[in-house]
């Protein structure tokens, strides 16, 4: 029986003012906190930032590192 | 008594004596917590039973500096009488220097703007931590744009540069911490730094969001740049 393990994502998002596309949103995340943040990445579009939630999402579901 | 939340032993000792974060997070609430309140924060996903047998657990596990310094009784917990935590400077240090008038001679240092280069508990992942480190990183952030203006306007460039490099490290896609380290080298006349600091800025923007930097941004090296 696989171990539990927990996955976790932050987003911190703000507004650049004055931009052509106004969001940034910065994600940090890993699939299983006992091994540290995976990855970290910037995104400005709200379609991308859900497509990252929903991948991370399968990750952590499958127990797989993101890429 | 003072205890340093930032790279002591609410850093690392606790994790490694199995007390399970309850010095750091009395450090953090800075005031008395019922053992309900605690349990339940530091064990969420356990039973209110099982919660507070970990409480009683992770209590009887501290180590000898963590005795010291969490006063326990039957009700609550909280930081021993004369304990002082730097988190609790430290965010009295952000809000002096993000409220006019409110600043001291000493905030102006090389200790604040170390200070605001440190995140709080970085690996650290439990929820109650996560939010506090998040709460902190925005107030140093603010805080250290506020103090290199301030440090600008003392004519302290160097340490101004300090201050705004710390800003765009710790987050390198935020505009504001660009801008702050481009007026600080306008200010002491440096154009061409000024310049070269605009250009990294957009050309990292570019590569990672592809997009260009605000026209307020580009307004302050308008003058500087070629036809």
């Amino acid at each position: 029986m696989p171990l539990d393990h927990t996955g976790l994502l932050i987003i911190r998002a703000w507004v650049e003012q004055g931009s052509s596309k106004r969001l940034r949103a910065r994600i940090r995340l890993t699939t299983d906190v006992a091994a540290g943040f995976a990855s970290e990445t910037t995104l400005a579009d709200v379609n991308a930032v859900s497509a990252a939630v929903e991948a991370w999402l399968q990750d952590v579901l499958l127990n797989r590192r993101p890429p | 008594m003072r205890e340093a939340i930032f790279d002591s032993f609410l850093k690392r000792a606790d994790r490694e004596a199995g007390g399970e974060g309850c010095a750091q997070f009395l450090a953090l609430r800075d005031r008395a917590v019922t053992r309900t309140a605690i349990a339940g924060t530091l064990w969420p996903e356990a039973s209110e039973e099982h919660a507070h047998a970990s409480l009683r657990s992770a209590l009887s596990r501290l180590n000898e500096i963590e005795r010291t310094v969490v006063r326990v009784t039957f009700q609550d917990l909280s930081l021993a009488d004369g304990v002082s935590i730097d988190i609790r400077d430290a965010r009295l240090l952000t809000h002096r220097l993000l409220n006019p008038g409110t600043g001291r001679d000493s905030d102006l240092s090389d200790q604040a703007i170390a200070t605001l280069s440190v995140d709080l508990l970085p690996d650290w992942y439990d929820e109650w931590a996560v939010v506090e480190a998040e709460d902190w990183r925005q107030l140093r952030l603010h805080a250290l744009d506020a103090l290199a203006e301030r440090l600008t306007a003392a004519g302290r460039y160097a340490d101004a540069t300090s201050a705004a490099l710390a800003a765009v490290k710790a987050e390198p896609l935020r505009e504001t911490a660009h801008a702050a380290l481009v007026r600080v080298y306008l200010a002491e006349g440096n154009r061409a730094e000024a310049l070269s600091a605009f250009e990294h800025y957009r050309a990292l923007l570019r590569a990672e969001l592809d997009l260009e930097p605000t026209s307020l941004i580009q307004a302050l090296v308008k003058d500087l740049q070629q036809p």
